[in-house]
């Protein structure tokens, strides 16, 4: 009863973490108009203003690091610390619409 | 069936721990962008500081960014602030207030507020460096038209000293306060008030309607004392605008040496016999300047270099019969000899004797009061009033 019990505890946590997880990650490289929390794998590392350029329907690129916030806005060509996007980093990105991301080896494999 | 609802709510705490963990990983922001103009007079925005707070909350609650290059926004003129970071985090259709703080340079900018909206950034206002009134000009002088740029002071009296400013306000502000202090070199503006050396005038009068628009003159008086110290002086004047922003500017002038002495009594020996010797009578010098003093001393009868002391209704009385101590009374009645032996002769022309009279520096009274003492004797041939003059001039002492 009590290995039970504790399988089931679990289980629980895991399902759970997968849940919390399937927020960001289910649409992993989809943006919907407002805030997107996303993490990224597997992709080559690039400034945020590069990201932009590619997504000019992005508004803001944040992330969090200790108690600080790095930020990049797209208004006056592009403001604030120009950050490198990397693996594995939780970002908050505001879009002005829905659209899909878009990063340079999907232009490159396009033009391939 | 206890058991089983204690499995329940723990499973759904666990549920709820897992959520929040993952969730407190994730930053959310809002930023707030603005663009700061440059000040009036071509200062630059940036390195300036701007702060945002939430009115509703108060100041204390605040986030800064620097302008410019060296802040979040790396971009000239251009900040931007998380308000999420505040520690009552910015929420949609909040209104949240900004300015460019007085970092000691005396720029800063007025307020302006911004609704947070549900957008991506918000994009506050421009603001303005406001800048500090520009002076133009500190005249400091005297009430005389000559000689310029001289503080020629009044004997025992006060001397009306002007700090003339000229302001140009370019954000047309108009000017709160002014104050001047006018002060000897070799002291600190923000030493104490001291006749000798410090006077404050904390309600100069402003005149706005001066020039076009945005000039003002400001007078800045002070009632220089006749003991003050002479040598350089400076006037400092603090101007500030309605935003609090200072600006001072200093200007030099020189205060004059001034000698001048004073007699407040006159000398009567009162009736005095043939072939005696007079009481003793005193005159208090003071010295109404401001340096030391030693005296130069002559006498005539009835017309200088006349050879006498006085001139009486009959006959009268030989210059060298008026005699003078400069330091020490002799009391009671003098005999010819004592008479001679005690005191100086008076003479026809003028003969400097060392007196070391110091000027004033006692704000409350006038301690720099010396008494000098004198006595006459009457010859025979001599009948009536007798008046005669005494002249005393004031001598500058080397400084010991």
């Amino acid at each position: 009863m009590r290995i039970f019990f504790v399988l089931i505890c679990f289980l629980i946590l895991v399902l759970s973490i997968f849940f919390v997880k399937s927020i960001d990650n289910d649409s992993e490289n989809l943006l919907v108009k407002g805030k997107n929390y996303i993490s990224f794998s597997g992709i080559d590392p690039l400034y945020v203003s590069d990201l932009i350029k590619l997504n000019p329907g992005i508004e803001v690129v944040s992330y969090g690091e200790g108690e600080d916030t790095f930020g990049y806005v797209n208004v006056f060509g592009g403001i604030g610390k120009n950050f490198i996007i990397r693996d594995l980093q939780e970002y908050e990105i505001i879009s002005k619409e829905d659209t899909a991301l878009i990063f340079p080896n999907d232009i490159k494999e396009n033009a391939g | 069936m206890i058991l089983k609802k204690m499995q329940g709510k723990f499973f759904f705490a666990a549920f709820l721990f897992v959520l929040l963990f993952q969730l407190s990983f994730v930053s959310s922001a809002h930023y707030v962008i603005g663009r700061v103009n440059n000040a009036l007079d071509l200062t630059l925005a940036n390195d300036h500081t701007v702060v945002l707070w939430n009115p509703s909350i108060g100041l204390t609650d605040n986030l800064t960014d620097i302008i410019g290059p060296n802040g979040n926004s790396g971009q000239d003129n251009l900040y931007m602030i998380d308000c999420e970071l505040l520690n009552n985090p910015c929420n949609i259709d909040e209104t949240i207030s900004l300015k460019v703080i007085n970092g000691g340079d005396n720029y800063a900018s007025l307020v302006i507020n911004i609704t947070v909206t549900g957008a991506g950034f918000d994009l506050a206002d421009n603001l303005t460096l406001n800048s500090p009134p520009n002076i133009t000009s500190v005249l400091v002088d005297d009430d005389l038209l000559i000689p310029e740029n001289e503080i020629d002071l009044l004997a025992g009296n006060v001397r009306d000293v002007l700090c003339k400013i000229y302001v140009d306000e370019l954000d047309y502000d108009s000017l709160q306060s002014a104050s001047g202090i006018f002060y000897l070199s070799d002291y600190s503006f923000s030493d104490p008030d001291d006749n000798n050396s410090h006077y404050t005038n904390n309600s100069c009068y402003i005149n706005e309607s001066y020039g076009g628009e945005g000039e003002s003159e400001i007078t800045c008086g002070f009632f220089v004392e006749y003991y003050s110290d002479p040598g350089a002086w400076q006037c400092l004047v603090s101007i500030s605008d309605n935003m609090s922003l200072m600006k001072n500017s200093t200007d030099e002038t020189n205060v004059n040496e001034l000698l001048a002495i004073g007699l407040e009594n006159r000398l009567d020996f009162g009736k005095i016999d043939a072939l005696k010797v007079s009481d003793e009578g005193i005159l208090n010098v003071t010295n109404y300047g401001n340096v030391k003093v030693n005296l130069s001393l002559s006498g005539y009868g009835l017309v200088e270099e006349d050879g006498y002391a006085m001139s009486c209704e009959m006959g009268t009385i030989e210059i060298n019969s008026l005699k003078y101590n400069l330091t020490d009374s002799i009391l009671g009645d003098l005999t010819l000899g004592q008479f001679e032996g005690n005191y100086t002769n008076l003479t026809n022309n003028s003969v400097v004797k060392e007196f070391n009279l110091d000027y004033r520096t006692n704000d409350e009274i006038n301690d720099r009061i010396n008494t000098t003492y004198w006595r006459i004797y009457v010859p025979t041939g001599v009948a009536g009033t007798c008046n005669g003059t005494i002249v005393f001039g004031a001598i500058k002492a080397v400084a010991t």
